[in-house]
């Protein structure tokens, strides 16, 4: 009689800390598209624009330095990180800009009306927790202390995550702000790391961005 | 109205008093044995178990009813578990208690989602993790050494569900608590006569008092009103009898 109620329990257990999940793969089929805009601004007040083709700020936070790091295809090293994915996505924002009736001004110096702004931020964190099969807590002086290589009194199982997003920004440049640019749109899209075709997917979800804006033409 | 009402309550009184003198005088009627009597004589019978408990476990199919907007697929995650104690002689009335999980889930196509000025597209998946808990009484038509037993029940318990919006790499979660009340009717199929061990199936209608507004939560996409739970399902299983 024991037995069946010990089973039932381990059949509780087991069957109730069970919460399906969709699968990564079906979840990382779109990009995600954010947007949001200064709704005072009339996009149809301005006629040029600026944008730097093939280069986009780089950030990531586990780089000590504060600075962006620029990445374009030609580049090597640390800024080509992205490979093609500058080129691809200003090439696109460019297409997109040009379609709406906005010109293309190829020196900031020129006086455009507003300046796009595109940015890659990584963002990368590691956890490192205990496992102690033999139960000792951390108010027994074991722990991080004995973790690793002391015999299995603890090991640590160490997770990463790994996440980035586009950012797209539109600066005005005709009407500034204390001295400086406003911003008057702006453009989340992810998530890059886990996104399977990146290279595809990214002007899919531009072209998307601009399409849930209807209020950026000329 | 009043004229039809008493005309009712007269006629059942009247059905009733029949019924009672029926079985009041059991000389008029030698073939109507007692239950307990026929129970006896079961027990005298060598191949005769006599079962006060059971247990069983049960996979569950689901329908919501209700909430379409937030999900609207059938499920066929769910499982049940329960236990039952008789509390008389007669194999009749029994009570105790199930266990139920459901996971319930759906797929929104991509779309765009507005919030003010600000604009959100992607696809994702809604998912409602419905746990529950209840007391339960089931009547039994026939004794419990019938090859097949059909019954009707009723549990009233709690119901918690656990909502769950998955989209690309981000989710949210919220959870909301009510009151959970379960009509059912089923079957037992023995393997056997008189078998500790039965196949059994039901059918249940669930309706419970957990809401929750989406609209409020920030973190969720969806904006609509979970508002009482009401769910129609089919569950299958096995079950064993124990002295």
């Amino acid at each position: 009689m024991k037995q069946s109620y010990f089973s039932l329990l381990v059949a509780l257990v087991f069957l109730f800390g069970c919460e399906p999940k969709p699968k990564v793969s079906d979840l990382v089929r779109h990009l995600v598209v954010t947007t949001q805009n200064d709704n005072t601004k009339n996009f149809g007040s301005y006629s040029t624009y600026y944008l730097p083709l093939d280069t986009l700020s780089y950030f990531n936070n586990q780089d000590n330095v504060a600075a962006d790091t620029l990445q374009c295809f030609k580049c090597t090293g640390n800024n080509n990180l992205l490979g093609s994915l500058a080129q691809i996505i200003t090439n696109q924002l460019k297409t997109k800009l040009d379609s709406l009736g906005y010109i293309q001004k190829v020196s900031a110096k020129q006086s455009p009306d507003i300046k796009v702004y595109v940015f890659v931020v990584e963002n990368v964190n590691t956890y490192t927790s205990y496992y102690n099969p033999y139960g000792y807590g951390y108010g027994y002086g074991y722990g991080y202390g004995y973790g690793g290589g002391y015999g299995g009194y603890g090991y640590p199982s160490v997770s990463v995550t790994d996440q980035a997003d586009l950012y797209i920004e539109i600066f005005d440049l005709k009407h500034l702000y204390n001295g400086k640019p406003s911003l008057i749109w702006y453009c989340d899209i992810g998530d890059l790391v886990s996104s399977p075709n990146l290279g595809a997917l990214a002007p899919i979800a531009i072209n998307q961005a601009f399409k849930q804006s209807s209020y950026i033409k000329k | 109205m009043k004229k039809l009402f008493l005309i009712v309550v007269v006629s059942i009184a009247f059905v009733g008093s029949l019924e009672a003198q029926y079985y009041y005088d059991r000389s008029k009627n030698p073939d109507r044995i007692p239950d307990q009597t026929k129970k006896q004589a079961r027990a005298q019978s060598s191949s005769y178990t006599d079962y006060s408990k059971f247990f069983f476990a049960s996979w569950d199919g689901n329908m919501p009813m209700s909430n379409a907007s937030f999900i609207n697929q059938s499920s066929s995650m769910g499982f049940k578990l329960g236990f039952r104690k008789r509390i008389n002689d007669e194999d009749k009335l029994w009570v105790g208690g199930d266990l139920g999980e459901a996971v319930y889930k759906q797929y929104v196509p991509y779309q765009v989602y507005n919030f003010g000025t600000q604009s959100v597209a992607t696809d994702l998946y809604h998912y409602a993790y419905n746990y529950s808990g209840t007391i339960n009484m089931d009547y039994f038509i026939f004794p419990m050494d019938k090859l097949f037993v059909p019954y009707a029940g009723l549990g009233i318990g709690a119901s918690y569900i656990k909502f769950s919006e998955y989209y690309n790499i981000n989710s949210s979660s919220a959870s909301s608590w009510g009151l959970l009340v379960r009509p059912e009717v089923g079957f037992l199929v023995g393997f056997k006569q008189n078998s500790p061990w039965r196949l059994k199936a039901a059918f249940h209608f669930d309706y419970a008092s957990n809401s929750y507004n989406f609209y409020n939560n920030s973190s969720f996409l969806a904006t609509s009103k979970y508002n009482n739970f009401i769910n129609a399902g089919f569950q299958i299983g096995i079950m064993k009898l124990i002295q």
